[in-house]
């Protein structure tokens, strides 16, 4: 090997021994759990089984996961309607701007989403402000948590960012000078949007929703404490099997079908954003 | 169709980047905004067309103000420096775009859009996409682009600066023949002055947000009326003079010259075209005209043309552009020769100072 | 006085529908925004009634959090070193691999990069039930140590990633440069490359920093209640026991994040980061 080759593997030794220790050896050791089957006493005795796929088809647990993919669908077709108007002046906006309106789009989403959760308790809680308002107004308290509405806002308001950055790299990418010749030629805003934007702006569209998907089927804490017992995900399915139930091979297999399915969206996601970029480059 | 634009202003903040400006162009007309880069023709333009919202004054259609108007319902067709053709669609569906808006009936978009290309000379091309096209080829689209919906005026933001030199000069000739057949007034921004002068029925020579003339082009080439319009368009030699006292002749340097141009004592930028200089054995004596003693300082042949620099006895340089049929021997650097120039060549235009801030 | 401005051009708008966007924009980040500017205020509430906009100004929660043996543990002796640790070594580690795939491998380097993204494909939570079952069964208890593991793996990726991104946009002919010059190429690069990545390195690092810090998916199966980190204490005190507290403690995490990314921007476009 060359002594550039050399150096490279030395160099990337430390990093890929984390990637293996850490990452490959775990997820392997958990696909093969997923084939063993559950002892209450001694959580799994390397017994080979599909039993715990076999589980995953009660009607239970499909339910859970057709939750899982509405809560997924809904709000990514959130992210899409919201993120859309926000991506498109992002991209259109002076520079001067910019910096402060990107800060507070990516701040929320580095502040740990407990807190932000924590937020929307205090919001849409019992004793919340919603329902302090409603009952000054003599409406009377109601439950807005605890159901597919409120998780949905939530990872909304979470996974917004996800959407709103792939698609403003796609409208930078459209020359202002063809919105222009757009009006000029006689369309009106809706016009334009539904003409040259939109076609123009769908790869990042597709990879906007692709990523938010993927994060929003994997949720845990939002459906935990937004949702309580009445909407549940996969995520908590996972974590109640692991660390309640201690049924870790049905767990394992749950996370198998999990990570499947998550791998194959951003995978697809990872691709259309390699095309987009190569597609776009100012000239 | 007549534009009229009265006392047009642009302000960003406190930087005034247009104006103001005010020039009128008839029925028909083709009318040029020539000047160099940042000089505001392309913002005004971009005002007329809605682009740019303008400070003050006012852009007339038919006497009829269009400056409330937003800029998709002007009725001008605006051909982009870049073209702006929508990669998305086929030629087909990119001409038919305005007319789609305007939900006409397929059969009479078909038929618009089958006119607008033969117009431009590119029947048979409707199925392909923008990249598929060459620089000429996406030109002559956004063009038929803005003739399908056949708008009152048509707006040209230096549409042939992105091809080469040969493909320009076609398409210039075609674009003008266009206009003619059609009859659409016509305003046409460029910075190349050759342009500007094949193609315009009248110019408006700009610099730094204002007018300095507007004029046919053979006003603006041989009778310019500043500094800045003689050296923009054309070659020049400019010369600092002072008219004498007597009104008659012009100190310029140690020589004197004589002038057709009437002027007024004081201080004056003298102006004399290359080519109509004439280079004369040194002993001639002219009956009428200036006749100075100079050396032939450089020779360079240009193919066509020699272009010669003289030094006037008296230490003034003068360009001489000289057609390469001349005997050339007699021409080496060093030798003696006559500089002829008739009065009517001789220039004479306000100084820099005169014209005031 | 005239000048000429035609490279300043800025467009101008349709009237109405520019000024609907900017209004609907604004809605929408007061939705993104709202969660947190409640927290905020929440905190200085005095009462425990979770009332906006709150009826007083009061310090008693960041009294309370202060003093609070468990919520000051999660804080600095777990979530603030374990952050520290997994900035510096994800940036090392991550920075050395960046170096390796963009200057010295020769083959390979789509496979590999590709491979240091799987963190990313893969979800948080099975990420942290991946480590938990691994845990448990090589017999290791929960410790500070294996949630800085994790946290590696989250961030490593956005290292390497960042610090790629800013070795690609340095020319290579700098090197050569120094090369011509006399320098060996370790010398060339520690000399001429390394100082110009400095902002790459330092924003990688921040972002690790971040990472780790607000994770809840993986330290949630990963931390135990030695390793208890402030956002996973957060949460139970959420299921448990809610009260202004944590809004205090939001509140702190809220600005040391917003603080350091503020900072990371001056440093480096933040989008190429995600």
């Amino acid at each position: 090997m060359s002594r550039h080759g050399r150096l490279a593997v030395a160099l990337l030794a430390p990093g890929l021994a984390v990637l293996v220790v850490f990452l490959i050896v775990p997820l392997a050791m958990i696909v093969v759990i997923s084939f063993f089957t559950y002892s209450p006493t001694r959580i799994w005795v390397p017994v080979p089984t599909a039993e715990n796929y076999g589980k995953f088809f009660h009607p239970y647990y499909l339910g859970v996961t057709w939750t899982t993919v509405k809560v997924g669908l809904l709000t990514t077709l959130a992210c899409a309607v919201l993120g859309y108007p926000l991506a498109y002046m992002l991209a259109r906006m002076r520079s001067r701007w910019l910096g402060l309106c990107l800060f507070l789009l990516v701040t929320p989403l580095m502040v740990s989403s407990v807190i932000r959760i924590f937020g929307w308790l205090v919001i849409l809680g019992k004793k919340g402000i919603v329902n302090s308002a409603l009952e000054a107004a003599g409406l009377g308290a109601m439950d807005l948590l605890h159901n597919v509405t409120a998780v949905v806002i939530g990872l909304t308001e979470l996974l917004l960012p996800f959407m709103v950055l792939p698609l403003m790299a796609s409208i930078e990418n459209i020359p202002r000078a063809v919105e222009e010749a757009a009006r000029n030629l006689g369309a009106t805003p809706l016009q334009l949007f539904r003409r040259v934007l939109l076609p123009l702006s769908l790869p990042g569209l597709v990879s906007g929703s692709l990523l938010v998907y993927s994060v929003a089927i994997s949720a845990l804490v939002t459906p935990a404490l937004m949702g309580g017992r009445k909407v549940r995900m996969l995520g908590n399915l996972v974590y109640d099997e692991v660390l309640t139930s201690l049924n870790w091979p049905f767990a394992a297999s749950i996370a198998v079908i999990l990570l499947v399915f998550t791998v194959a969206v951003m995978v697809a996601y990872l691709r259309t954003l390699r095309a987009l970029s190569r597609r776009g480059g100012r000239a | 169709m007549g534009l009229d634009v009265q006392a047009l202003v642009k302000r960003y903040s406190d930087t005034v980047v247009v104006g103001p400006v005010s020039f009128a162009a008839a029925e028909g007309e083709f009318l040029s905004l020539l000047g160099p880069s940042g000089c505001g023709k392309t913002t005004t333009l971009r005002c007329i067309a809605g682009f740019e919202t303008a400070t003050g004054g006012d852009v007339l259609i038919d006497g009829r103000s269009i400056l409330g108007l937003p800029p998709n319902r002007r009725d001008v067709g605006l051909v982009f420096q870049s073209y702006a053709l929508f990669p998305h669609l086929t030629v087909f569906e990119n001409v038919a775009f305005g007319l789609r808006l305007r939900q006409r009936p397929a059969p009479e978009i078909a038929r618009r859009v089958a006119d607008a290309l033969r117009l431009v000379d590119l029947a048979g091309l409707e199925g392909r996409h923008p990249s598929q096209l060459s620089g000429g080829q996406q030109q002559r689209v956004a063009l038929a682009r803005c003739l399908a919906l056949e708008p009152r005026l048509l707006l040209l933001d230096e549409p042939l600066s992105n091809l080469d030199l040969k493909l320009r000069i076609q398409m210039r000739s075609e674009i003008r023949k266009l206009q003619r057949r059609l009859g659409k007034t016509a305003i046409y921004v460029t910075h190349d002055q050759g342009e500007a002068l094949a193609l315009s029925d009248r110019i408006v020579v700009m610099s730094a947000g204002r007018i300095e003339q507007i004029g046919t082009p053979r006003e603006v080439y041989e009778t310019p009326r500043t500094r800045f319009v003689a050296d923009f368009i054309g070659a020049s030699n400019l010369l600092a003079g002072v008219v004498e006292p007597s009104g008659t002749t012009i100190r310029v340097g140690d020589a004197r010259l004589t002038s057709s141009d009437a002027s007024v004592p004081g201080p004056v930028t003298v102006l004399i075209r290359p080519e109509r200089i004439r280079v004369v054995a040194p002993d001639t004596a002219p009956a009428s005209g200036n006749l100075l003693s100079a050396r032939v300082a450089e020779v360079v042949y240009l193919g066509e043309d020699l272009q010669l620099t003289l030094e006037v006895d008296g230490g003034i340089s003068l360009a001489v552009s000289l057609k390469a049929t001349v005997a050339e021997k007699e021409l080496t650097p060093g030798t003696a020769v006559g500089a002829w120039i008739a009065r009517e060549d001789v220039r004479v235009l306000p100084s820099p100072e005169a014209r005031g801030a | 006085m005239a000048v000429g401005g035609e490279a300043v051009r800025r467009p101008s708008r349709p009237f109405n529908a520019w000024w609907i966007l900017i209004t609907v924009v604004v809605v929408i980040y007061l939705f993104l925004l709202a969660p947190l500017l409640i927290v905020v205020a929440v905190s200085f509430d005095p009462t425990d009634a979770f009332r906006f906009p709150p009826p007083g100004f009061s310090l008693r929660w960041y009294v309370a959090f202060f003093t609070s043996e468990t919520f000051m543990k999660a804080f600095f002796r777990v979530s603030l070193l374990v952050a520290l640790t997994v900035a510096v070594l994800a940036t090392v580690i991550g920075g050395m691999a960046a170096v390796g795939l963009v200057r010295f491998l020769t083959r390979g380097r789509a496979l590999l990069e590709t491979l240091f993204l799987t963190p990313i494909v893969v979800p948080e939570i099975l990420l942290g039930a991946a480590l938990f079952l691994y845990y448990t069964r090589l017999k290791v208890s929960t410790s500070v140590a294996g949630l800085i593991a994790g946290h590696l793996l989250l961030a490593i990726p956005y290292v390497v990633r960042t610090v790629s991104a800013g070795l690609i946009g340095i020319d290579r002919s700098l090197e050569e440069a120094a090369m011509s010059l006399g320098a060996s190429r370790a010398q060339a690069f520690w000399k001429v490359t390394m100082p110009l990545i400095r902002s790459s390195l330092l924003s990688a690092a921040i972002f690790a920093f971040i990472v780790s810090f607000s994770d809840i998916n993986v330290a949630l199966f990963v931390a135990g209640p030695e390793s208890m980190t402030l956002p996973v204490h957060i949460f139970s005190q959420i299921v448990w026991q809610p009260d202004p507290t944590i809004a205090a403690a939001s509140t702190l995490q809220i600005l040391l994040i917003a603080a350091l990314l503020a900072i990371a921007q001056r440093v480096f476009r933040l989008r190429v980061a995600l």
